[in-house]
């Protein structure tokens, strides 16, 4: 079973580590559920590193490498936003 | 107290220029802390030109002698020029001025600082506090930023510019709650400034042991360098001086930071350190030319390949 989080309520921005962490407070119960969480990025125009870290550095080394990329999908990210994820994970690991 | 002065003239320009010259006219404050000292007349009989920084930097003087009740009550007087009083109003401290000086509803001006925009201007001071009150106003300056400058490169580069400012004086300051950001732009430039009467970036780069030992010149220019951050091992990169660093770099923009007794000055990426009267904080001062985008993808050309990440 798939879910999908939209993140249109942040849109422009999401840029405050509240907020960052009830997005990833929002994805660990979506995967309680559910085998694929979709993170749907519509609207936003960036993701603040702080965030970027928070939310998908820990997801990355709570769920490992493999299952973090079968679990996790990203739909309609620009790519600023693309860029932002890849930094936090990045400095997370 | 031998710095005090019951008269105290302003320089003629309250601008990004001369705001080590106002820091020199006013860092006495920080020295009469709780002492109540009597009859402070502040003349700006000879202003004649103001910006947003200065205004920001005139207002963070006031309300610091205020909350640490440098005088007594009146607080202090202020001698009255038209040109002046318009430009406060122009970039909306005018009510939280006559509050400081009325000692009357500091908290809800503060609270309620506004977006003001326009077909070819956008003004945005914000509160830098935590709760709703302030998620909305930020949501709301985001959104008109988006509006005013569309859904592209300019939008996403600002937008992160503001992200990462704000983020910093508010995980930063720790010993100031009111710090206030402001934007000031149009479709050729936007200029973001910041203030806080915290512990200051020095003190807070040199809690950290990795760089307790540098000296302030090396430190505060260690500040912009990827990586750099006083809180390692928490969520913050290290990522937002550097990304500010390179866009105005890279787009021939200014970069100023004033601290302790030092300002770094990056001016179209000429970075040098030069000493000051102390400021109490930390004052950030950004201006980036509009001509083009930089956004983090063009400053990360590479990536760890190992990463893979499901964009759908």
């Amino acid at each position: 079973m798939n879910a999908t989080i939209k993140l249109s309520e942040y849109a422009p921005s999401i840029g405050e580590e509240d907020d960052g962490k009830r997005i990833l407070a929002e994805i660990k119960h979506s995967l309680l559920s559910n085998d694929v969480v979709v993170i749907d990025f519509a609207g936003i125009q960036t993701l603040a590193t702080i965030c970027a870290k928070l939310i998908f550095g820990t997801l990355y080394n709570e769920l490992g490498k493999d299952v973090f990329y079968n679990r996790i999908m990203i739909a309609n990210p620009t790519r600023n936003v693309k860029r932002s994820i890849r930094l936090g994970i990045e400095f997370s690991v | 107290m031998a710095d005090y002065k019951k008269n105290v003239f302003m320089p003629s320009r309250l601008t990004r220029g001369n705001v080590v010259e106002l820091v020199g006219a006013l860092n006495f404050f920080f020295k009469v802390s709780g002492q109540r000292m009597k009859d402070l007349f502040l003349r700006f009989d000879n202003v004649n030109k103001v910006d947003v920084l200065g205004v920001l930097v005139l207002y963070k003087f006031l309300e610091f002698s205020v909350m640490h009740n440098c005088f007594d009550s009146p607080t202090f007087n202020l001698t009255y020029n038209k040109y002046l009083d318009n430009e406060i109003s122009k970039y909306g401290f005018s009510n939280l001025i006559a509050a400081l000086m009325n000692n009357k509803a500091k908290e809800h001006y503060y609270k309620n600082l506004d977006t003001y925009v326009t077909a070819d201007f956008i003004l945005a001071p914000i509160a830098i506090l935590r709760g709703k009150n302030m998620k909305e106003q930020k949501k709301k300056a985001q959104k008109e930023i988006a509006n005013y400058y569309g859904d592209n490169d300019t939008t996403a580069m600002i937008l992160q510019v503001f992200s990462e400012v704000f983020q910093n004086f508010l995980s930063h300051a720790e010993t100031d709650n009111r710090s206030i950001v402001v934007m000031h732009g149009d479709k050729q430039k936007i200029v973001f400034a910041c203030a806080d009467n915290g512990i200051g970036i020095l003190n807070s780069m040199k809690a950290n042991p990795r760089y307790a030992s540098l000296k302030a010149e090396t430190l505060l220019k260690k500040a912009l360098e990827r990586g750099v951050t006083s809180k390692e091992k928490t969520n913050h990169l290290g990522y937002g001086l550097y990304y500010i660093n390179e866009v105005v770099t890279r787009l021939g923009g200014q970069l100023i930071l004033y601290t302790d007794h030092y300002y770094l000055y990056n001016r179209s990426g000429k970075v040098s350190v030069s000493m000051m009267h102390n400021w109490c904080g930390t004052i950030i001062y950004v201006t980036i030319p509009l001509h083009e985008a930089i956004t983090i993808d063009d400053i990360e050309t590479e990536y760890n390949q190992d990463i893979k990440i499901n964009f759908i």
